[in-house]
């Protein structure tokens, strides 16, 4: 980085901390949250105050809830989701839904300024839908289908096989496609269980796994785009067999 | 009356039986391949005899005799598998497609910005 945009970039820090931190110092005082937190707020703009983060929190989840809704439909009709990571996705999907549906009833009711703010953030926090869940479900999609396109490539490799002995190329072909596919799989298997053991708790830490597993994706997808390749070639042999 | 009454149809038994015997084997003689061949759904009259079922007259077709020939075989065998190919790699292409716009849906999700619904 250059000396002007080092520069450039301290004083955006400065300009960004001063934005999050004034409104929250504002809100602190005008809400009575700075000497006792417990406090209740209920009196002028401090009320005001409150009912914001309350419509904040309530839209947060409703945004959140159409997300999960939106996940569950995927992993319901996804043909090629293996029952063994269907169910797990299924539980944490259903298990997001829930918890936020109850969040959502105790912001609703939350009695002190402390409370609020408190279940809001872990609107955030406790669920991370957006950084983990979304990224969990569709990683965990991606590597099965990739594990089960490899499964059909092998059966097609294997019907191929007695017939391309005789042709010049061909069989070199045959066996990349075979080895690609094969890496594809192993590359892609453990990608589910790896993204479903993490958890809230977890972030940002997450976010390294995460990172690893949608590379362990992209390198199977390279895989099969190659043993796929291979295929229309050996396809293209066997129909003519003088190129 | 009675004697020759008696007497005559023993001789026409004789070569009634005699008669019927030739019409047998005239009719076993006229029986042989073809009218049994004419007389499967595949035969046909206009083909008639033994090479009249459709894979017979095809192996014909193919070589002198009556087989197809190896390397005529080994290019329908490999042109079939081609077929058979290509005919699934359309739906596992689909399957790809759908597991790119997994990922393009978890990129999305990692470079999402949560926000701070308690400000």
């Amino acid at each position: 980085m250059t000396a002007p945009s080092r520069t450039r970039a301290r004083v955006l820090t400065a300009a960004s901390i001063a934005a999050v931190a004034l409104p929250v110092l504002v809100v602190s005082v005008l809400a009575g949250a700075g000497p006792a937190p417990a406090q209740t707020a209920t009196t002028g703009s401090g009320a005001a105050r409150i009912a914001q983060i309350r419509a904040n929190a309530d839209s947060a989840i409703q945004r959140r809830l159409a997300t999960l809704s939106a996940l569950a439909r995927d992993v319901d009709g996804d043909q090629a989701l293996s029952a063994a990571n269907q169910a797990p996705l299924d539980q944490l999907i259903s298990q997001d839904t829930n918890g936020l549906t109850a969040l959502k009833a105790r912001i609703d009711t939350d009695t002190t300024y402390a409370a609020l703010v408190s279940d809001a953030r872990s609107i955030v926090t406790a669920y991370r839908v957006y950084v983990l869940v979304v990224p969990q479900v569709h990683l965990a999609a991606a590597a099965d289908t990739i594990v089960d396109v490899s499964a059909k490539l092998t059966t097609i490799e294997s019907h191929l096989q007695s017939v391309v002995s005789s042709r010049p190329n061909l069989p070199d072909l045959l066996a990349d496609a075979e080895a690609r596919t094969a890496a594809a799989r192993t590359t892609a298997l453990p990608v589910p269980g790896e993204v479903l053991a993490l958890t809230p708790s977890g972030y940002p830490g997450t976010q390294t796994t995460l990172h690893q597993a949608r590379s362990s994706v992209a390198t199977a997808r390279d895989d099969l785009t190659t043993a796929r390749r291979d295929l229309d070639q050996i396809i293209d042999g066997l129909r003519h067999p003088a190129h | 009356m009675t004697r020759r009454g008696g007497a005559v149809p023993a001789v026409g038994f004789r070569r009634l039986a005699a008669v019927l015997a030739l019409v047998a084997g005239l009719g076993a003689a006229c029986s042989g391949g073809g009218h049994t061949a004419s007389s499967s759904p595949a035969g046909s009259k206009a083909t008639g005899g033994a090479t009249s079922s459709p894979t017979t007259v095809q192996a014909s077709a193919s070589g002198a005799s009556g087989q197809p020939s190896g390397s005529a075989s080994s290019a329908a065998a490999a042109t079939a598998a081609a077929n058979d190919a290509q005919s699934q790699l359309g739906a596992i292409d689909t399957q790809l497609h759908q597991a790119d716009s997994d990922v393009a849906s978890a990129d999305a999700g990692m470079k999402a910005n949560e926000g701070d619904p308690s400000k």
